[in-house]
């Protein structure tokens, strides 16, 4: 494709976006929570989008579309099982947004670290998102790059497209915090759901005439990859070790639990979750269409990641939609990394800075923040062109060690035994077995690091509690308040 | 409230095993849209009603 067509795309989206990201700070307020959480104002629809595009990065169309074209019909289901793990959040958003308002929470390891009154475990909770989540923005920069240089055949070099990544995601993280990343997110979902479906119909109805046609063609070729473990790929382990950590993404990932604090009241939170989950299953299933469509069209790839790129370098595809497509899973990705930036800037400012220099005033708690944004994405930019092994090790560590944190975050509002060594012990040594399992490639009984980061950190938690004093005036306040202001919402 | 969050948990957990066990034990042989694919679709739509009715009682 010609590189003039991709820069002048790309200029036209970043341009759209500013122009939102203006109009999106217009009246912003001081401080932290207005920076970092727009204020805890956010509007019903506008948090269903950023929740949307903060969720699904370039993963959905480049790794779940591969996924599908190596081990078939299980990425949907392993996908799905994720998208159901929102009825946690049926559970826990009410719980975060109401102690979020009540103590002023400007980010989630905060939470922990009051429930449990502990600085220490609150570093450690943010200490752990950042190593996590830092090369998870790297590989989604790895992404961006990879596709402009493999769609525009070289002629755009990998570390342009970086450039470009990082410079979208600090001009509007910096611009307007959370609300500019809120109402970029938006147009970026909207742009993501839109791309999507439009190259889905061009390829199922110009490639087989029709979803009847996809569908007889697939169960007569490929009956196989309609089963599980069908190919082989998605066994009962593998299934289990993708599934697992995805099935607490809510919680487990700051990105987006942070979110649970900013919509405007509960029916606004109700908004959010409904509607992302009706953006998730739509997404969802046009992924695995790539997938399977990519599986006849396309049957001798080797490796599933090249799916989109052969997909869309197919004639079916014209070169316009082939366009709109990388803009799309360009948007996908750079709504997860400013996401990811933002909140690990406020966790920093909040969660670190604070504990270290106690005389910070608000307003330099923010400049922190602030600068963070920018350092966390230069940071991610240099892991990005490094390309070192170590990045995608971590990255998929990721889901497995973000997993650790649950059971302290179950604990903070339904177990008031729960104790901050206990909490600290679990992170730190299921976050351990994450990375080291991950990094030595061990999986004992065949069970991924996930199943035993989350086995042990549980075991932990528990353990520990009953060996070391609770809080037990703090746990009784906290949730006793959160429980009779529940009742009040109705919300259970 | 305890009882209403029980009965929830119990409802999602058997929903949530069901999503892993029919598709591999009972649907493994069904190579057929109607199969494993059918399956976790109407899983998903039901957890997303389920979430819809429990959300429903929020208040402002």
């Amino acid at each position: 494709m010609n590189p003039v067509h991709i820069y002048s795309a790309i200029i036209l989206y970043f341009l759209l976006g500013t122009v939102v990201a203006v109009y999106a700070r217009r009246g912003m307020g001081q401080g932290m929570a207005e920076f970092f959480l727009a204020n805890r104002a956010v509007n019903g629809v506008v948090a269903a989008l950023t929740y949307s595009a903060t969720t699904y990065s370039a993963f959905m169309l480049v790794g779940l579309a591969g996924f599908t074209y190596i081990g078939g019909v299980g990425a949907w289901g392993f996908e799905l099982i994720y998208l159901s793990g929102l009825v946690l959040v049926a559970f826990f958003g009410p719980r975060f947004w109401l102690a979020g308002k009540h103590y002023n929470f400007v980010t989630p390891a905060e939470m922990l670290g009051n429930r449990y009154q502990s600085q220490t475990l609150q570093v450690i909770a943010a200490i752990a998102s950042i190593i996590f989540l830092i090369p998870y923005s790297a590989v989604q920069l790895i992404g961006i790059g990879t596709l402009m240089e493999g769609m525009s055949g070289g002629a755009i070099p990998f570390v342009n497209g970086l450039i470009i990544a990082v410079l979208v995601t600090v001009v509007w993280a910096y611009m307007g915090g959370m609300r500019a990343v809120a109402w970029t997110d938006s147009l970026q979902a909207v742009i993501m759901i839109i791309a999507s479906t439009l190259s889905v119909l061009f390829i199922v109805y110009r490639g087989f005439g029709g979803f009847g046609g996809l569908i007889t063609t697939l169960e007569t070729d490929f009956p196989q990859f309609l089963t599980v473990p069908g190919p082989g790929f998605f066994n009962f382990h593998t299934f289990i070790g993708l599934s697992l950590p995805w099935f607490f993404f809510s919680l487990s990932n700051p990105q987006v639990s942070q979110r649970l604090f900013i919509p405007r009241s509960l029916t606004h939170m109700r908004t959010m979750v409904m509607g992302f989950l009706c953006f998730g299953f739509i997404y969802t299933l046009i992924s695995i269409l790539w997938g399977f469509s990519a599986r006849v069209l396309i049957p001798g790839l080797t490796v599933g990641d090249m799916a989109t790129p052969s997909l869309l370098a197919l004639d079916i595809v014209p070169n316009g939609i082939a366009l709109v497509v990388m803009v799309g899973i360009t948007a996908a990705a750079i709504s997860t990394i400013n996401s990811i930036v933002l909140t690990l800037s406020s966790m920093v400012s909040q969660d670190v800075m604070k504990h270290i220099n106690p005389n910070l005033d608000e307003k330099g708690l923010l400049s922190v923040g602030k600068g963070f944004v920018l350092v966390f994405a230069v940071a991610a930019f240099l892991f990005a062109n490094l390309k070192l092994g170590l990045i995608a090790v971590l990255s998929v560590a990721s889901s497995a060690g973000l997993l650790v944190t649950v059971p302290a975050i179950v604990g903070a509002f339904f177990w008031k035994r729960g104790t901050a060594a206990a909490a600290i012990i679990s992170i730190l040594v299921g976050g351990f077995i994450a990375l080291y399992f991950q990094f030595a490639e061990i999986r004992p009984l065949g069970w991924w690091p996930g199943v035993w980061s989350a086995i042990v950190s549980t075991v932990l938690f528990i353990v520990v509690s009953y060996l070391t004093p609770a809080p037990k005036q703090k746990a009784d306040e906290f949730i006793d308040y959160v429980n009779n202001a529940l009742k009040e919402k109705n919300a259970i | 409230m305890e009882n209403q969050i029980k009965g929830w948990v119990i409802w999602f957990v058997m929903l949530v095993l069901s999503a892993f066990t029919v598709p591999f034990l009972l649907l493994s042989n069904v190579a057929k849209v109607y199969g494993a694919f059918l399956y976790w679709g109407i899983f998903a739509l039901v957890a997303i009603i389920s979430v819809g009715i429990i959300t429903s009682k929020w208040r402002a």
